[in-house]
């Protein structure tokens, strides 16, 4: 089962005496956690009845023993075991409290990383307990668990907005969380939240859509608007040489899109996502082969000028912009 | 007796309001207070004098203040009074560039389990968190992955980019951006009016863009212009001899000057400039931001809000821009570009800056570039209609020669050669610092002396003195290196037909000895050497060569050190002679 399917049980008030979580998502497997310490764990009672272990170093009897302690004040007691021991797994003690677990214990192992199926231990969780998977989730997932996230708290988070938030984060569903929490907050009273928002919260997002501007400016011949970005870009703050790569990066997409000719898997061979992939062909009809080889190559000059110091990034960066735009034109 | 508070702390923002420049911050952390979405770390970064350490300050305040208003920190409640004098026990504040070793950051934690005394929340501030070490980071992580409920972090950073990116992900980031030309002369305009000082908009103009970004810096600026205690409003004029940078009407004059050829005017210009106290490089870097705003606003008048400009100013260089052609204005960024990086390293920067911009003067029309362009285009076009036959190309040569011979030379005396452009260029910008040092002793290798060697061949190598191995050939007529070496930009134009890193590679590379069939060429550089001597690429130079000079030719590549046969040992003895035997040591 996944981890959802899990919170929407555990909310329900269904709790078995054993949970396996794994995956490589700390992340949501702290989120479970938290929604199961909530349910059983009255605050009043404190820690009392709630134990959180390393496992590396417990053996199959410490657990068992560990694990038939009786509750003090609560109904039952959380018992968690962080990164348990390869060898608990075939410890026979062990294998044989599974089949027959604590009622009023909730034994949860928290594997950070994947687990072998096949162990026998594994399958008696899955018969007695759960196993949840904890793994991080992409691109549409993220965006729709956002979506969710949002949802829950009274604000309306269209998919354009999630998707930006989502590409912001860069996939981290922490930082994806953190993200959602400012946006939340600048939003204020429960309303919805707009890509404006989003994109003016997260500062990378913003500066790739500039970039990706000023790619499109380089495109259309349109210098003044190409220098517009730039000095934007540099004037809130982001490193030259930064700027540098993220230009060339995305003049190499160009290159290379003109390069696959007329392919249709374009997305795959470029290795993005087919939404970029398309962007990135969209631009390519502005540039020639040629005319993109030597952007890269004006490029390249303000990169070993920058590095030499012959200069400042600003005059560099525009002058390229202009060599560009005028060697385009001819 | 009272002591002076320098500006920017008199007007340090107490509320969020007052903060300028970042409302998408402001608003949001206001929001966070109301709405009970406040979280256990943040992480301020951004460029210095944006304002981090006084909004996490002001967060602190709003935090912990008994009576908040909106969100806002009252500053007037005994919590508030406390944080605001700096003895509140809640608010911790830690310097991290001070304080960087894992012990510090284990003394403030062991306290964190100690809940807050006056307010809510025990508040750690934490500034320039990027200089704590691994270890400490490491103990921080620990902290904030599992911080206690009373505790709010809040972290403060010029550089994000060196702060781990575990932390990052446990931290609500926020990002100050630096202040836009109008916020910061708003605020200026605005301490100015509360000290009873007027201030012009030209000089209030100037300074904001001076400060780049950072309003502490402007107000420093003001600061230091306000002490020097001139009655009546303080003027553009006034700012800029403080500051030693150049005003607008003087950059004005300057490009007016070049844009009519007036040499005269613009060397008394200079002098006018540099006599008020503005540093050559200050005026060649203000010189250079001028032109580039020129160069904008030539292109689209419209775009006056990029340049940080009065809308007046924006009328003025806009006028101007009108006077140049665009390509011209390219080359002048160009130039004074390349004088910048050459005034870097001299000890007669007013040498350079003169230079600059008498260069642009002396050699008006189309850049190097352009010309390069124009003539791989007229070479493209001549192959089309030619066609690629072997015997045609000779031909090709033989009728394009004396074209070639008689090209009328781009800036007499130092643009012509392409090939040799690099060195031309910097020979005429270093020229001044690079004064032959008379009387000591000359150190000289073997290289440049084969260079020599092969210059000087070159230059005797008139019909009449084939030397011995060069008649080795009789069938066809003998190539020299005088002309491969002429025609060496055909050649790297061919090659970069090829392709453009077979150009590349050739540029760095020198003809140095033609023995029959047989073209040297010394490369310098192991890494283009290498790619040369690759059989791929020597196909293509041979290739160009052919197409070139209608023979084909055979190419020997070398580092530089080619032991051409014949007289490198007379001109070694011809040096020796000339400058005497105690001053030449050979090294190889």
């Amino acid at each position: 089962m996944d981890w959802q399917e899990l919170v929407e049980e555990v909310e329900q008030g269904c709790i078995a005496p054993v949970y396996l979580f794994y995956g490589s998502e700390g992340y949501l497997q702290e989120r479970a956690l938290k929604t199961l310490k909530k349910k059983l764990i009255p605050p009043e009672t404190g820690d009392f009845d709630y134990q959180e272990l390393d496992g590396r170093e417990l053996t199959g009897a410490e657990v068992i023993m560990l694990a038939a302690t009786l509750p003090a004040m609560a109904e039952r007691r959380l018992m968690v075991i962080k990164s348990p021991a390869a060898e608990l797994w075939q410890d026979k003690d062990f294998l044989e409290y599974l089949t027959k677990p604590e009622p009023a214990t909730c034994l949860v192992l928290v594997v950070n990383g994947s687990i072998d199926k096949r162990l026998k231990a594994v399958k008696e969780i899955s018969s007695t307990g759960r196993v949840v998977e904890c793994s991080p989730l992409q691109g549409e997932d993220l965006a729709a668990w956002l979506t969710k996230e949002a949802r829950q708290e009274g604000y309306n988070l269209p998919p354009a907005a999630a998707q930006v938030l989502a590409r912001a984060a860069g996939g981290d569903l922490r930082q994806a969380r953190n993200e959602l929490g400012k946006a939340m907050a600048y939003t204020g009273k429960p309303g919805t939240i707009t890509p404006d928002i989003v994109q003016a919260l997260a500062p990378e997002i913003e500066a790739e859509n500039t970039i990706f501007q000023l790619v499109d400016a380089l495109g259309n011949k349109k210098p003044e608007l190409a220098i517009g970005f730039l000095r934007q870009l540099l004037e809130r703050g982001e490193a030259p040489l930064g700027i540098v790569a993220m230009l060339a990066r995305q003049l190499r997409l160009i290159y290379r899109a003109h390069l696959a000719g007329n392919n249709r898997n374009l997305a795959a061979k470029l290795g993005l996502k087919p939404f970029v992939a398309r962007k990135v062909a969209a631009q390519a009809r502005n540039f020639s082969l040629r005319a993109a080889g030597q952007a890269l190559e004006e490029l390249l000059k303000v990169d070993t000028a920058l590095k030499t110091g012959q200069g400042e990034a600003g005059p560099l960066l525009e002058q390229a912009i202009w060599t560009i735009i005028a060697r385009g034109e001819h | 007796m009272a002591q002076y508070q320098a500006l920017y702390r008199q007007w340090r923002p107490r509320t969020f309001a007052e903060v300028v420049g970042q409302e998408h911050i402001t608003r949001t952390l206001r929001n966070a207070l109301l709405t009970g979405r406040l979280v256990h770390a943040y992480l301020f970064c951004g460029p210095r004098g944006t304002g981090k350490t006084s909004t996490a300050k002001i967060l602190a305040r709003a935090i912990n203040c008994l009576a908040p208003r909106e969100g806002e920190p009252c500053n007037e409640c005994a919590n508030c009074r406390r944080i605001l004098a700096g003895n509140s026990l809640d608010v911790l504040e830690m310097d991290a560039a001070s304080n960087r070793g894992i012990d510090e950051i284990r003394n403030l934690i062991e306290k964190i389990p100690l809940g807050p005394v006056e307010g809510r929340y025990k508040v750690y501030i934490i500034d320039e968190v990027h200089m704590l070490t691994q270890e400490a980071f490491n103990a921080l992580l620990k902290t904030l992955e599992e911080p206690p409920a009373h505790a709010v972090f809040i972290l403060a950073t010029t550089e994000p980019r060196k702060v781990l990116p575990t932390i990052l992900s446990r931290c609500q980031r926020f990002d100050f951006h630096p202040l836009t030309v109008k916020a910061i002369a708003g605020r200026l305009q605005e301490v100015a009016a509360a000290n009873g000082v007027e201030v012009e908009p030209g000089a209030l103009s100037l300074l904001s863009r001076k400060a780049a970004g950072g309003l502490r810096d402007a107000l420093s600026l003001l600061d230091q212009i306000l002490a020097t205690g001139t009655r009546g409003p303080v003027t553009a004029g006034q700012v800029a001899v403080t500051l030693g940078t150049a005003r607008l009407d003087t950059l004005l004059a300057l490009t007016g000057a070049l844009a009519t050829g007036d040499g005269a005017g613009v060397l008394h210009l200079v002098d006018k400039a540099l006599a008020s106290g503005i540093e050559p490089q200050r005026l060649l870097e203000d010189l250079l931001d001028h032109t580039r705003n020129l160069l904008l606003l030539k292109v689209d008048p419209g775009a006056g809000s990029l340049t940080g400009l009065l809308p007046e100013e924006v009328e003025q260089v806009a006028a101007q821009a009108r006077q140049f052609d665009h390509h011209r204005l390219l080359d002048l960024i160009e130039r004074l570009q390349q004088g910048g990086a050459a005034l870097r390293r001299s000890n007669q920067p007013r040498v350079i800056l003169e230079m600059t911009l008498a260069g642009y003067l002396v050699a008006p029309g189309p850049s190097l570039e352009e010309l390069s362009r124009r003539v791989a285009k007229l070479e493209a076009r001549l192959a089309a209609l030619e066609g690629p036959t072997p015997g045609r190309a000779r031909e090709r040569v033989a009728a394009r020669n004396p074209g070639e011979g008689n090209r009328p030379p781009v800036a007499p005396g130092s643009r012509a050669d392409a090939g040799g452009q690099e060195r031309e260029k910097s020979g005429l910008l270093e020229a001044p610092g690079e004064g032959f040092p008379g009387g000591q002793t000359r150190v000289i290798n073997r290289w440049e002396l084969q260079q020599a060697a092969g210059r000087d061949r070159a230059g005797l190598a008139g019909p009449e003195t084939a030397t011995g191995q060069e008649t080795s050939s009789p069938a066809s007529p003998e190539l020299e290196l005088a002309a491969v070496q002429e025609r060496w930009p055909e050649v790297l134009a061919a090659a970069r037909r090829e392709s453009i890193r077979l150009q590349a590679f050739l540029r760095e590379g020198e003809p140095v000895a033609v023995a029959g069939d047989t073209l040297t060429l010394a490369v310098k550089a192991d890494f283009h050497r290498g790619m040369l001597e690759q059989p791929g690429n020597r196909q293509k130079v041979e290739k160009a060569l052919a197409a070139v000079f209608g023979r084909p030719l055979k190419v020997v590549i070398t580092s530089g050190r080619p032991s051409p046969p014949g007289d490198t040992g007379d001109t070694l003895t011809r040096l020796v002679n000339f400058f005497g035997a105690d001053k030449v040591e050979i090294k190889d």
